[in-house]
């Protein structure tokens, strides 16, 4: 079973994001990124907390409505309108709906829903969004978590898991859908120093299957391991992107550099 | 102590039990469909339907339960009382008993009351899960079918078990206009036996012994949640 979608061919861009401005009140978080994933790529943001990285991530599925700039997912172009107030809405929700259907996310804090089994977290969208017949749904289901190796857990609840196992739940539950990327919002931020390898190696699986992703990470070593492209946010703008090797071997900001010597003394 | 009326009271009695069960029952479904919608409105950003809920609230909290039984009783029913059409109709059996007056007016304050701590547990939820709902391409109103209500409803159940018992010791009230509920017909023996403690006594061992079953059902409802102790 491919896990994602096979519709693009390989090299197309399925992320496009045109000079996107986003401010949270007086913070101008974002200070118009461009940005381009596109099929089987692995793309790292990094910086310092507060560079914006994670606002971009959560504007490309439309969490975060950016004051200006354009997205397209897949070709098509997201609709953003102005309200009265002068605010930037969504033009057609259904169409967002349609497209964050293709995108799975996970998030630092796992986000699973407490009420269902894993098995049921999984296969909820699936049933539910789009219409997959149960049985299906359930085989499908119990596949991808037996590739995040979690499959005996999957009548127990989020809440007699370990972090780690909730969050390769939360990537099976991402996966279900059957996107065409992955976002991954610091998947391993929240968890005990323990319990980082067995998501990340999880996530590296799924970068040599060829999943197209975007990830926001602090795991430097990691983003370097298994990414085709990393960009280094720095207040709201993109300072440096290129190869794993461009950016953590030579930079040429200072400020990358800084952060990248910082980041790996730390390690 | 002297319970000799038990004998000849005992179908009455009967009936009555019946009465507040039915009055309990009715007002909380509905109170409960009128609370949900309340608790939205609360949370509403549409500033109308916000302000409209807030308002019911307040009206509703701020005022005694027992007057708001009368504005039902003696003024909206006087009011039907002037309108033939009405008196004709088949409506008119019922609209004559106080009985649905009190079952309104109860389904109107477990709206208030119980729409104020549901938009509490709306508002308990974790962001972060409705907003993984959302980033997975879940419609607005599937969310709230799903995830959203079943999750505040299941975490509130604890409260959901003292309203009901609140709500059954209010439906007492519905004997202050002559409803021949648990309380009416203790009212009714008192006052044909001449006996005041022993009807009483019966009837407060009656409501006692409904709250504690009331009690016990949502326990036993709350165990057989696995993930009870994660919401």
């Amino acid at each position: 079973m491919p896990l994602t979608s096979d519709a693009l061919p390989a090299g197309q861009p399925i992320i496009e994001i045109r000079d996107l401005h986003k401010r949270f009140g007086q913070q101008h978080v974002l200070q118009g990124v461009s940005f381009t994933a596109s099929q089987g790529e692995v793309v790292s943001l990094i910086g310092a907390s507060g560079s914006g990285k994670s606002t971009l991530l959560r504007c490309m599925n439309l969490l975060e409505i950016p004051d200006s700039g354009q997205i397209a997912i897949a070709g098509e172009q997201i609709g953003l309108q102005h309200n009265r107030k002068g605010q930037t809405v969504l033009a057609d929700l259904q169409q967002v709906e349609r497209i964050r259907n293709r995108l799975g996310m996970v998030f630092q804090n796992f986000n699973l829903w407490p009420h269902m089994t894993v098995l049921e977290n999984v296969i909820e969208v699936p049933i539910r969004v789009q219409h997959v017949p149960r049985v299906q749904a359930i085989e499908q289901g119990e596949a991808l978590l037996a590739k995040v190796g979690i499959a005996d857990k999957r009548h127990s609840y989020p809440a007699f898991l370990s972090g780690g196992q909730q969050q390769r739940v939360a990537i099976a539950r991402a996966l279900a859908t059957r996107p065409a990327v992955m976002l991954f919002d610091e998947p391993t931020s929240a968890l005990d120093p323990e319990l980082v390898t067995e998501v990340l190696k999880v996530i590296r699986e799924l970068a040599e299957d060829g999943c197209t992703m975007v990830l926001v990470t602090h795991e430097m070593a990691f983003a370097r391991d298994v990414s085709s492209k990393v960009m280094f946010l720095h207040q709201g703008r993109i300072e440096e992107a290129g190869t794993p090797r461009e950016v953590f071997v030579s930079p040429s900001s200072e400020r990358c550099r800084q952060f990248i010597n910082a980041q790996l003394c730390r390690a | 102590m002297d319970f000799s009326w038990f004998a000849e009271f005992r179908q009455p009695l009967w009936l009555a039990l019946l009465t507040t069960l039915q009055l309990l029952l009715i007002s909380a479904s509905a109170g409960f469909l009128l609370a949900v919608l309340v608790g939205f409105g609360r949370l509403s950003r549409q500033p109308f339907i916000a302000w409209l809920s807030l308002s019911y609230t307040n009206l509703i909290r701020g005022t005694p339960l027992l007057v708001q039984i009368y504005v039902m009783y003696y003024g909206l029913g006087s009011l039907f009382q002037d309108m033939p059409a009405l008196r004709e109709s088949w409506l008119w059996p019922y609209l004559r008993e106080g009985f649905w007056y009190v079952a309104l007016a109860l389904t109107l304050s477990v709206g208030g009351y119980l729409g104020e701590v549901i938009r509490g547990g709306l508002r308990a939820v974790p962001k972060g899960e409705l907003e993984a709902a959302r980033a997975l391409g879940m419609p607005h109103r599937l969310i709230v079918r799903r995830i959203w209500l079943p999750r505040t409803l299941y975490a509130l159940l604890p409260t959901l078990s003292g309203e009901a018992v609140m709500l059954l010791k209010s439906t007492a009230l519905a004997s202050t206009v002559a409803v021949m509920d648990v309380l009416g017909i203790a009212n009714l023996i008192r006052n044909q036996t001449f006996l005041t403690y022993e009807p009483l006594l019966l009837i407060a061992t009656l409501y006692l012994v409904l709250a504690i079953l009331i009690e016990r059902g949502f326990k036993r409802l709350e165990n057989r949640l696995p993930f009870r102790n994660a919401l």
